[in-house]
């Protein structure tokens, strides 16, 4: 599941496979403004069926934060 | 690299990321501010100066969800008349179609009035297209109603970011941008040459006793009866239909006619070549009869012999892959239609293409009868009717930019050019054509520079469907004499030459045009309007129509 959450931010970014890493943080990566966190946590729900409160969407800071709030 | 902008009630601004690859597109300041951007010439989308803008509106945001048929009037009304007058007639403009989605959508009520609510939006947009020929509808709903509500809408991206639709939808959105743009640039097809067996029909005609033809409401023969309903979908909007086939010419005309499944009948081909002669053979003769060039055809056959033949034989025909499964015949022939034959506006002229073909035809026949071209003439009784071209601007954009053979200049129009000419610095003269045969629509167009003391002739393009009735000559005395009236004792006029336009090279030298000038073989001619050589034709002309749709 950690991969395929990894994978799907990548391809919501529109970055080739291998960039984006448990490690990656937004700010980093300049693709990754708040337009781009809205369709990550859209797609996140709709592909992949996990749900990430409204309220804590501004708790995301990196992939880490993601995985963490999926619970995997 | 086109320059687009993308603009919504929404935020809509990662269908504009997506495009970034295909097209210059404008960076939106944020979204929902749509009208202001494009009413204030001063506005930062103005700086940019787009030559495309999509205005892709979700309705519900629209009508503030007010589900009221008065206030949804009022909501649209509102935003038509704003955009109306913020257009510029230098910039085309794509407009969504409307699809009102909500969670009040979900109940009896609003579910009954979903339709009629739609329907107030696209009248207004109808309306505007109508008036306006630099407007086009972005179909928008069926991209919707494709994927489905649930897959193109994001209720979370909407929360968090006003961001309506799914990525998929996004990614669909993205992909009609693209092809709407394609089609209002490309060179559409004309012809669709079919094969018979396996193609309109499983099967071989003729081998009824053996193996009646798989055609039918079930099973592997609705397949091919829902190909055909796709097929006279495409005639209908502007292909001519033809076949080419092997078969036995009587067993197959029996079949197209008599067969109660066939949803295609006899008139709705402009030609059958039902023969066993090569392919490619009759795909010429069709070239011939049709007065079209071979880059115009697009060939369908299930037989990859046969497409190898045509592929080989003639370059310049469009042979594409047939589907290997019978399943998939319908969705290929869709697909052949957005790939060569859709057009972002149809003319009454478009729908009616196959008709043309057929009474040509009959006109044919009818000279073969005459003992003398004279003869034939006179029997075709034919009218010539000016209309008035600034009513008809979509018609005569599609003859000067789309005709090739019969155009000495091959000048093309863009949509402000051709109403800068309307609007009065020159002369446009479009005519419509009828015989005994039927009515061909408006075919001709002219158009005079008069704007220093001599007039130049600068576009004279006829449609190939009416050539060979000496009606040039009719529509060149008309202009000549017109001018004359208006005191002018002289006119210029070229010949540009191109790949297509050959067969008018010598047109002004016949009509006793002086050559003044040749360069690159352009040639430049000048007639003396009082000097002129007696103009042969035979033809009733009618001076303006009265009202013209």
């Amino acid at each position: 599941m950690r991969e395929k959450i990894i994978n799907l931010i990548g391809e919501t970014l529109r970055l080739n496979p291998g960039i984006i890493t448990e490690e990656t943080m937004a700010k980093d990566v300049e693709a990754w403004d708040s337009l781009a966190q809205v369709l990550i946590i859209g797609e996140l729900e709709s592909k992949l069926g996990i749900c990430i409160p409204l309220d804590e969407a501004g708790d995301i800071y990196g992939v880490k934060d993601i995985l963490e709030k999926a619970g995997v | 690299m086109k320059k687009i902008a993308i603009l919504s009630n929404i935020n809509i601004n990662p269908v504009a990321r997506l495009l970034k690859k295909e097209f210059d597109v404008y960076e939106t300041e944020g979204y929902g501010n749509e009208l202001e951007l494009l009413l204030n010439k001063g506005s930062s989308l103005y700086g940019f100066h787009p030559e495309a803008i999509f205005l892709i509106e979700d309705t519900m945001e629209m009508i503030h969800h007010e589900l009221s048929e008065e206030s949804a009037k009022r909501h649209i009304s509102n935003w038509f008349e704003t955009v109306t007058a913020s257009m510029d007639p230098g910039c085309e403009y794509f407009i969504s179609d409307a699809y009102l989605y909500g969670n009040e959508m979900m109940f009896p009520e609003t579910r009954k009035r979903k339709r009629r609510l739609e329907c107030l939006w696209d009248d207004k947009l109808d309306a505007l297209i109508a008036k306006n020929p630099n407007v086009y509808v972005f179909p928008y709903r069926v991209i919707i109603e494709a994927i489905g509500e649930e897959k193109a809408f994001s209720r979370k991206m909407w929360y968090l970011g006003k961001v309506l639709h799914s990525m998929d939808a996004h990614q669909r959105i993205c992909e009609e941008i693209v092809q709407q743009i394609r089609i209002n640039e490309y060179m559409p097809k004309k012809v669709l040459v079919l094969d018979l067996d396996y193609t309109l029909w499983g099967g071989i005609a003729g081998e009824t006793d053996l193996s009646p033809v798989n055609l039918s409401d079930d099973g592997a023969g609705l397949f091919y009866k829902d190909t055909q309903r796709v097929i006279r979908q495409i005639k209908d909007n502007g292909a001519v239909l033809c076949i080419v086939s092997k078969n036995n010419e009587a067993d197959a005309m029996d079949l197209i006619a008599n067969h109660p499944h066939m949803v295609l009948r006899p008139d709705d081909f402009a030609i059958l070549e039902i023969n066993w002669n090569d392919k490619a053979s009759n795909i010429r003769k069709i070239v011939d009869r049709l007065n079209v060039g071979l880059d115009s055809f697009v060939f369908i056959d299930d037989s990859e012999h046969e497409r190898q033949l045509v592929r080989e034989m003639l370059p310049e025909v469009e042979v594409p892959d047939f589907p290997e499964k019978v399943d998939l015949l319908p969705e290929f022939m869709v697909r052949i239609f957005r790939t060569y034959f859709e057009k972002s506006r149809i003319t009454k002229e478009d729908t009616q293409k196959t008709r043309q073909y057929i009474l040509n035809e009959r006109r044919s026949r009818l000279l073969d009868e005459m003992a003398s071209f004279h003869k034939y003439l006179a029997a075709l009784n034919i009218t010539v009717t000016r209309v008035d071209a600034a009513k008809n601007v979509d018609r005569v954009l599609q003859l000067v930019n789309k005709t090739n053979q019969f155009n000495l200049t091959t000048r093309r129009y863009t949509m402000p050019e051709m109403e800068r000419a309307l609007s009065g610095d020159k002369k446009v003269y479009s005519f419509r054509v009828s015989d005994k045969f039927g009515d061909s629509g408006i075919v001709a167009v002219l158009i005079v520079d008069t704007e220093d003391e001599v007039p130049v002739m600068e576009e004279f393009t006829m449609s190939c469907r009416v050539m060979g009735r000496n009606i040039e000559y009719g529509l060149i005395d008309y202009v000549e004499k017109d001018l004359i009236r208006c005191g002018y004792d002289s006119l210029y006029a070229s010949y540009i030459p191109t790949q297509k336009n050959r067969p008018v090279a010598g047109f002004y030298e016949n009509l006793g045009y002086e050559l003044e000038e040749e360069k690159d073989g352009e040639k430049r001619y000048r007639l003396d309007l009082h000097h002129r050589k007696e103009r042969n034709f035979l033809l009733k002309f009618i001076e303006m129509e009265a009202d013209t749709v």
